[in-house]
């Protein structure tokens, strides 16, 4: 039997010093022995290509917009690690207020990339919030089963992923994805999307947004583990998808989603 | 000759022409399509591969693990790399960065393997910390800069600039906690 | 609720533009002037005889010229062939590669068919170069007689029908992959591909009665009153038809008044108001409609009802034209969070612009022009008839 391999949560630093002072004669160990070199320890990283078993996942996401500040630090770490270009985004932030002459004030300067200025609006707001957005992964996907050359597609693990390779640049996918989280690559003329830090969760690593999330309002795992913080969520707790009467099933929940929200 | 002559002539034509497209698709097809599925098999490699930038804390840990007694921090949650720079960017330069002894006869605690700005304007802390009717209300935000800085201000040193940045009285590890001298 | 204008970020670009209009033009016009011939070839329209084998001449020549804006649409037209090398069976365009070619061979066919003997005569007159090609595309086979002549009135018979549901499926095909978007609401509807295959047919017949006023009155078509006449019935026909299709569309996103009306009444009141109202179902549907109803009902005498039906032809192709326009770049006009809307400015030069659109819808009949003079055919049969240049009416192709 094949042994399931845990996805590595980023462990807050809480967690982490308790497992080092767990024990004592551990940490002793650890002082003693050599620390491997910079180069070393890179290499090594590098190296890592997959985990053994990386296709044994089924994963999904969580967006809980109850926590979200609006900081954009995940956009600005999206833009970091996939290199997006300009003017395009896999995740973006909306900031919603809704006021008390009845208007919804909806925004997203830069996707929130610079975080957020203070806006003015007509009236006081009654409540606002803020809401990350990225590809929802749908499984009843309407933009692969749009794409005529197959270059859009669902592995096995539940991730939806473009094939620039094989990409036409017919744009049908974008047209076809009700969340508009696709475009078209201005330098590649390709399409493009949010992979879930494909290159990351293959090798045990949270997506980038989720890693930097400070206030943990996202939140990935694998749904074939057990004890998976998704898995918890999506079990016991009210979740939502964004325009479910579309049909789409996205492996995308969001937790304290408002009727505003577009 | 047959009447049906040309016709069998042009059929055959269509026949090798028809032919001819399932060599050519054959032939074309890239060799690892299908091999998970109905796409290019070797896309999830290529996918995979690419290089990661954001490492996490657990890989600054690894190091810096000395002065990392944040456990009871409010900024226990936000990630190094936020303030500080990519890790990525940082560990890359590595084989090029002096080695330990050396660093270590220069006073230096670290071995130096690149520059890891930071950005110490108000900025990167009003990105969380300026007041938006958007935010969670118990959320710690400041509604009004100015009179946050003189408030903050009178109980220490008397004197008011509204040009300082966060980190001329609060610590970035310990926000609550105040620097040095400012107490 | 009051929504602000706002779009999504990445919502800034109008990603199909003009060639994505001129294409369902293209092919609309392909499928209208293919109908034509069916309707003489299977169902023995006489009154059609004298437009029969041009209108599959003008067929022809639309369809092979339909793929170039698509291609010079994509970002990487040299992995065009992508699409037939590995197709996805679940995906609209993907079964384009193999309804597009199965519908050029029977359409090739069938004018290899009907106008073998034409080519016969044409290469038994030639020489040199010519006459070597034009054997070789006779495949070396220059037999005529009244029974192989019989052979191949029942093959364009047979090829024909056959490409009668091909190039329904073909001109329908543009509205299915519009109307199969459950992301547009205003691409969304079911009646799309009938409302794409009835403005087709439309624009069909309006070119390939404007293209044979202009060579009949040249004297290379031969002349029929009556074979005018069906054409402007048939026309009328497809324009009523095509005018409830639009009104029960209309009507019915009005009365469900679901999410979808709530974006396209804004869309129609704003951003569409002038290209759709005013130019669209006004100039365009309006005025053609109540020319070719009064030519009817005022029981016109032939000059008075050639000239009107060449006027009410010009108004139902810049009525298809401004319909392709609203539905392509219409339903690009809003965000898809429904309430954010932007603007559309075609530039001149650009690689999509209104100079390349322009090329791309005059280029068939260049080909037309083209085919007819190199093959030497004479589609009335009348052999002392001289060709005329058939490649320069191209005064109706854009507003």
């Amino acid at each position: 039997m094949k042994k399931k391999r845990v996805v590595k949560r980023p462990k807050s630093r809480r967690e982490f010093l308790k497992y080092a002072a767990s024990g004592m004669a551990g940490m002793l160990i650890v002082t003693l022995m050599p620390k491997p070199s910079w180069a070393q320890r890179i290499h090594q990283i590098e190296e890592m290509k997959h985990v053994p078993d990386w296709m044994d996942h089924y994963y999904a996401y969580v967006v809980d917009t109850t926590k979200c500040i609006g900081c954009g630090a995940c956009v600005r770490a999206c833009k970091r690690e996939n290199n997006t270009p300009d003017g395009y985004f896999r995740t973006w932030v909306e900031r919603y207020q809704i006021t008390d002459t009845g208007h919804v004030y909806i925004d997203s300067p830069n996707g929130g990339h610079e975080s957020f200025p203070p806006k003015d609006v007509e009236g006081n707001v009654l409540k606002g919030f803020f809401v990350p957005k990225l590809c929802n992964h749908c499984r009843n996907t309407p933009c692969t089963q749009v794409c005529p050359v197959n270059a859009s597609y669902e592995t096995p693990q539940g991730v939806v992923l473009v094939d620039k390779e094989i990409c036409i640049g017919c744009g049908y996918c974008v047209q076809a994805c009700p969340y508009d989280t696709r475009y078209i690559d201005p330098r590649t003329h390709t399409a493009d999307k949010c992979t879930w830090c494909y290159h990351r969760i293959t090798k045990g690593l949270a997506p980038a947004c989720v890693t930097v999330c400070p206030t943990k309002a996202r939140i990935f795992g694998d749904l074939k583990e057990k004890k998976s913080e998704v898995r918890e969520i999506i079990e016991s707790q009210r979740v939502m998808v964004l325009k479910p009467e579309l049909n789409t099933e996205p492996y995308c929940f969001y937790i304290g989603l408002d009727r505003a929200v577009r | 000759m047959s009447k049906y002559s040309h016709v069998v002539s042009v059929f055959i034509l269509v026949g090798l022409a028809f032919l001819g497209f399932e060599i050519f698709q054959a032939l074309l097809k890239p060799d690892s399509f299908g091999q998970y599925g109905n796409f290019r098999g070797d896309h999830l490699v290529e996918a995979s591969s690419l290089s990661v930038l954001h490492r996490g804390d657990d890989y600054c840990l690894d190091c810096h693990d000395a002065e990392w007694d944040m456990a009871d921090a409010k900024h226990a949650n936000v990630p190094c790399e936020s303030c500080h720079f990519l890790p990525g960017a940082h560990a890359i330069l590595a084989d090029k960065a002096p080695p330990a002894d050396k660093a270590k006869a220069a006073g230096s605690k670290y071995v130096k393997v690149a520059i890891m700005p930071i950005d110490r304007t108000a900025q990167p802390c009003l990105n969380c910390h300026i007041f938006l009717p958007s935010r969670p209300v118990k959320f710690p935000q400041i509604k009004d800069r100015a009179k946050h800085i003189k408030d903050g201000w009178k109980k220490t040193m008397g004197e008011v600039d509204i040009k300082s940045t966060c980190d001329r009285c609060h610590n970035s590890h310990f926000p609550k906690a105040f620097v040095k001298g400012v107490t | 609720m009051i929504y602000t204008e706002f779009s999504f970020p990445n919502d800034s670009h109008i990603i199909w533009s003009l060639m994505i209009v001129t294409y369902p033009f293209i092919s609309g016009i392909m499928a209208g002037a293919f109908s034509i011939a069916a309707l003489y070839f299977v169902f023995g329209m006489e009154n059609l005889k004298p437009v029969s084998r041009f209108s599959l001449l003008v067929s022809f020549s639309f369809l092979v010229c339909a793929t170039l804006p698509l291609l010079n649409h994509l970002g990487h037209p040299e992995r065009a062939l992508n699409v037939i090398i590995m197709p996805n069976h679940r995906s609209a365009i993907g079964g384009f590669g193999y309804i597009y070619n199965i519908f050029l061979v029977i359409l090739a066919l069938t004018l290899w068919f009907s106008y073998r003997e034409d080519v016969i005569r044409a290469a038994e007159a030639a020489g040199g170069l010519k006459k070597k090609i034009l054997t070789f595309m006779l495949l070396w086979n220059l037999g005529k007689d009244d029974d192989t002549r019989d052979v191949d009135r029942r093959l364009v018979f047979i090829l024909t029908a056959i490409g009668i549901p091909s190039m329904a499926v073909l001109s329908g095909y543009v509205g299915f992959l519009f109307g199969s978007l459950k992301s547009n609401p205003w691409w969304s509807t079911p009646l799309m591909p009938f409302v794409f295959f009835v403005s087709g047919i439309m624009s069909g017949l309006a070119l390939v009665l404007l293209l044979y006023l202009y060579l009949g009155w040249y004297g290379y078509l031969e002349k029929s009153y009556k074979c005018l006449r069906t054409l402007s019935a048939l026309l009328w026909f497809s324009t009523a038809l095509y005018i409830i299709l639009e009104g029960v569309e209309l009507l019915y996103f009005y009365y469900e008044s679901s999410d979808a009306w709530f974006v396209i009444s804004t869309l129609l009141l704003t951003k569409l108001k002038y290209s759709f109202f005013v130019l669209q179902l006004g100039i365009g549907l309006g005025v053609a409609f109540i020319l070719l109803s009064a030519m009817f009902a005022l029981k016109l005498e032939e000059p008075s009802f050639a000239k009107m039906a060449a006027v009410a032809s010009i108004y139902i192709l810049f009525e298809v034209w401004m319909m392709r326009w609203n539905i392509v770049i219409g339903g690009q006009l809003f965000s898809k969070s429904y309430v954010g809307f932007r603007d559309f400015h075609p530039g001149w030069m650009e690689k999509e612009g209104i100079l390349v659109a322009i090329i791309f819808t005059v280029l068939p009949l260049v080909v037309l022009f083209m085919v007819t003079r190199f093959l030497g055919v004479r589609p009335s049969g009348d052999e002392s008839a001289q060709i005329d240049n058939p490649g320069v009416n191209t005064d109706e192709e854009l507003p």
